[in-house]
């Protein structure tokens, strides 16, 4: 008996400074930003104090126009990005699952993107998407140059970039996940389904696509909860702008909390983010957890 | 077996757009590094480099890249070190110790490393600025391992659950202290899972911007990620510097993602489906 | 060197219960064997020695003081592992060197302790290899010299030579009785294989169901097996086993099943019908008869196996099937009918699954 608890001592002693490093620094904190949220606080005005005033810093974020403008932008990104990084995913998994010489650098040249900084990818699309040196003009238009497109500067070219950039830099993840799916199908499944005469697409349709679905619904879950915390490439690219077209909810809270020091109404605009990806992440592990239930008679 | 040539040609085609698209923008941004300022601001742009250097001298000389890149080491080395010494025990621990709840522990990092930086970014520059770690790299370390250790914890205590019990076992009855058993035994053989724990938290605390963002104000202090979103000339926006600085930063990935990408898609599947 | 004693342990996993209430007693300088089919709870009685596993109540004592507190790398045992258990990263030489210097031994000792095993073992070519540049039989060498650097006061072996061919296994018994003899450690051996127990074990305890089924030696694990169970998990081919009642006539004890009627030898017999199991070895039946009491069944012959030096024969009597194990040169055939005699002091009496000696009042 007390053998066994002594062991389970020696574990939490190295349990412990880890937890203690993600407590102080995560889980405390995201549980202050709701104490936070409850208050007036702003750093600029040190005179007022921080007045409790319950849920008010909601009421006013749910009458926010710019708030509702950058929720509705941020889920049209993650709509949008995460369908074509899902999909270009699954393309990538299926060419680095097949076996053909040269496949190691093929795969590095595909994990690249995933490696470079996100900044450093938004940079090089800030400047791909240049309106006069950039390489989409050139590609597009050639040395007419007075065709050339000021994509930044439009509202939905500028959108369609940003979603661009964030395809480019992580469908190869995307795809990392969906292949690790892929490397768990025996291939007497495909020799048999061959043999009963079943065509390539047959077999991708009947075989592959069922038993990758657990892999493509985790890509999709990583992928949503990354893609809704995007900050960086609005941050390079477009600072937000035009207008409002491409200022997503993690740029906006970054604004409220540093820029303007609205501490507590920029807190309660981090807990409403929390909340939705909550939301969003039990959605998805429910459907997950069912499929996979489904999955076990079989 | 002999492919169909339909299939064979999808599969050649699929290959070569996968690998045209994910080098393209590096590549164009390597063209431009090698340009003069005259050749980055011709209109049309031209398609060939002149192999001008000047871009990567202004970049190293001016704008205090070797500053940013030494700053990017340190944080993003003692992070990955700080993290492992941490990671190696709690994962062991959660792996292998018989302990109540250490499953809701191990969900509990998971859903840790899905919160928003936002929500925890208020408060944790609150705490900084209380222990006096804004515009340090220790200020920054410190969220730097909250944010890497969920997933490194992942990664390890997949390895370790695969190992053979007996071998603990052995090392239990030839004497090891749980301590031991770990360090001396169980930790070489994860060595394979540690060493992508290690490339995975190098490259998270190497590529951070959020929060390198939010705590180094001084330019002495800031990272690459912050140098080259914050990167700006004197007039006009500096491409060719820009380029060649980023060139500089991405080379030490790539070499990493070349040399190890094995390792890589491995980790990140273990983290990911295992887990 | 050392005394074991074990006082009524048991052992829970959940609400399942692997061990009932072992009591066992191991005299200085034994060879032991655990013996049962999978899941009898030899293993985990064999990690509770060992301090891997902590049993749920009971006590475990070394030379009549209790270790239970002790932890396994303070219980100065050695354990060969199934898996043999080599650290992959470490040499031979590493890992043979490796209890010792976790116990913090000088560097002489652990280089003579070295010498004496790798002599003893034969495995010098061996050392600085990594173990998975070792044959199966190499492995279980080195594992074995593993715990023999060690000089404990106790070894434990769990099912160590399931792992190799038969061959080998048979090389391996041999050398494991000239070990025991020559280092005079005492032993504790898991397996589920009888021919390993009966030719190493000087005492075997069988077990099942987490219970203790007998102690003895092999002679009399053998000769006077206690239950049922244990008469059929002992010998090839197993016991006849047949299932009826024993009841008496006032002068006479009769076992009878189905049409079967078979009288037995025995003084007292239970006053009412009872039921009864019936054991005979298949070796114990004779096709000729014999001058001593013996009982005489007739039957067809079945089908025979002739596996060279011996043939088994089986034998359908009144719907119930005896084999019976003879010197091959019997031209039977299949159908024919047959007369087999059994001594009468050959038979072995189970009432309420525990053993009737003949002047036994059951």
């Amino acid at each position: 008996m007390t053998r066994n608890s002594q062991e389970s001592t020696t574990g939490w002693m190295m349990t412990i400074p880890a937890l203690a490093v993600v407590g102080t620094f995560s889980l405390y904190p995201a549980l202050d930003s709701f104490l936070l949220s409850l208050h007036r606080i702003y750093l600029g005005l040190p005179t007022i104090g921080q007045p409790y005033i319950g849920l008010q810093n909601y009421t006013m974020l749910m009458q926010d126009p710019v708030a509702q403008q950058a929720f509705l932008v941020t889920f049209g990104f993650v709509l949008l990005s995460t369908t074509l990084e899902v999909l270009l995913g699954l393309s990538i998994a299926l060419v680095i699952h097949e076996t053909f010489s040269g496949r190691g650098w093929v795969r590095a040249a595909i994990l690249i993107p995933w490696a470079i900084p996100t900044v450093v990818a938004s940079q090089m699309w800030r400047f791909i998407f240049n309106d006069q040196y950039g390489l989409a003009n050139l590609l597009l238009f050639g040395d007419q140059v007075s065709n050339y497109v000021p994509w930044l500067a439009s509202p939905t070219w500028a959108f369609l970039a940003i979603v661009a950039a964030d395809v480019w830099k992580t469908a190869s993840f995307a795809g990392l996940l969906i292949l690790a799916g892929l490397q768990v199908i025996p291939d007497e499944l495909y020799d048999a389904a061959r043999l009963d005469g079943a065509t390539a697409w047959q077999r991708f349709r009947h075989i592959t696509l069922p038993l990758i679905k657990p892999a493509l619904l985790i890509a999709l879950l990583f992928r949503t909860i990354d893609a809704f915390r995007v900050f960086d490439l609005v941050f390079v690219m477009t600072q937000g702008g035009p207008g409002d077209a491409t200022q997503v909810i993690q740029f906006y809270g970054y604004k409220t909390l540093f820029t303007e020091g609205q501490m507590g109404y920029g807190a309660s605009i981090s807990i409403a983010v929390f909340l939705t990806l909550l939301l969003l992440s039990v959605l998805y592990v429910r459907t997950i957890g069912t499929t996979l239930f489904q999955r076990e008679p079989a | 077996m002999k492919k169909p040539f339909l299939e064979c040609s999808l599969l050649h085609v699929g290959i070569i757009l996968s690998v045209i698209i994910s080098l393209v923008p590096f590549f164009w941004f390597i063209i431009t590094s090698l340009k003069s300022q005259t050749a980055v601001e011709a209109i049309p742009p031209t398609w060939w480099p002149n192999g001008n250097l000047d871009a990567y001298r202004s970049a190293l000389l001016d704008h205090q890249l070797l500053n940013y890149m030494m700053n990017s080491v340190i944080v993003a080395g003692s992070t990955t070190i700080i993290a492992l010494l941490l990671a190696i025990p709690a994962a062991y621990a959660l792996a292998r110790v018989r302990m109540k709840g250490k499953s809701l522990i191990l969900g509990g990092l998971l859903s840790m490393s899905m919160f928003p930086q936002i929500v925890i970014a208020g408060p944790v520059w609150e705490i900084l600025k209380h222990i006096g770690g804004l515009n340090t790299h220790w200020g920054l370390v410190l969220p730097y391992l909250t944010l890497t250790l969920p997933l490194a914890i992942w990664i390890l205590a997949t390895f370790f659950k695969e190992l053979p019990r007996e071998l603990e076992d052995a090392a239990r009855v030839d004497g090891c202290t749980l301590w031991q058993t770990m360090s001396k035994v169980m930790a070489p053989l994860a060595a394979p899972g540690i060493f992508t724990a290690a490339i995975l938290t190098f490259i998270y605390a190497w590529n951070e911007f959020f929060f390198a963002l939010l705590i180094l104000t001084d330019p002495e202090q800031q990272t690459l990620p912050v140098g080259i979103a914050l990167f700006q000339g004197e007039f006009t926006m500096p491409w060719g510097e820009l380029a060649a600085a980023s060139v500089l930063a991405t080379l030490p990935l790539v070499l990493v993602v070349l040399l190890f990408q094995r390792g890589i898609i491995s980790g990140l599947s273990a983290g990911a489906i295992k887990g | 060197m050392a005394k074991l004693d074990l006082h009524h342990i048991q052992k829970q996993f959940g609400s399942t219960r692997v061990l009932q209430d072992i009591s066992l007693s191991v005299s200085d300088g034994a060879f032991i064997v655990l013996l049962g089919p999978s899941g009898c709870g030899k293993s985990t009685l064999l990690r509770i020695i060992a301090g891997l596993d902590v049993q749920t109540a009971g006590s475990v004592l070394i030379d009549g003081k209790p270790i239970d507190h002790v932890a396994p790398r303070d219980r100065d045992m050695a354990m060969v592992f199934q898996q043999y258990a080599l650290y992959p990263h470490l040499t031979v030489r590493e890992n043979l060197a490796f209890g010792l210097t976790m116990r913090k031994e000088p560097a002489t000792v652990i280089q003579t302790r070295i010498k004496e095993a790798v002599d003893l073992l034969e495995i010098h070519p061996l050392l600085d290899r990594l173990p998975k540049e070792l044959s199966g039989g190499q492995r279980q060498r080195v594992a074995m010299g593993r715990a023999i650097v060690r000089k404990p006061k106790l070894f434990l072996f769990d099912e160590p030579l399931s792992n190799l061919d038969a061959r080998l296994r048979g090389t391996m018994r041999i050398e494991l009785q000239k070990l025991h003899k020559r280092l005079g450690i005492t032993m504790v051996y898991v397996t589920h294989d009888q021919i390993e127990a009966m030719t190493l074990g000087e005492t075997i305890v069988i077990m099942d169901h987490g219970n203790i089924l007998q102690v003895g030696s092999s002679e009399e694990i053998y000769r006077q097996p206690n239950t049922p169970f244990v008469a059929g998990f002992i010998g090839h081919p197993p016991m006849n086993l047949l299932e009826g009642n024993v009841t008496t006539d006032q002068q006479t004890c009769y076992f009878h099943t189905g049409n079967l009627r078979i009288t037995l030898p025995i003084h007292s017999c239970p006053p009412t019908l009872t039921s009864a199991v019936l054991g005979i070895r298949p070796e114990d039946i004779h096709l000729t008869s014999s001058e001593t009491p013996e009982i005489t069944i007739s039957g067809t012959v079945e089908c025979i196996e002739n596996l060279g030096a011996d043939l088994f024969m089986y034998v359908l009597a009144q719907e119930q099937r005896i084999v019976l194990r003879t010197a091959p040169g019997q031209h039977k055939q299949p159908g024919e009918a047959i007369t087999i005699h059994v001594p009468r002091n050959r038979l072995h009496l189970f009432i309420d699954g525990q053993r009737i000696e003949r002047n036994q009042t059951p």
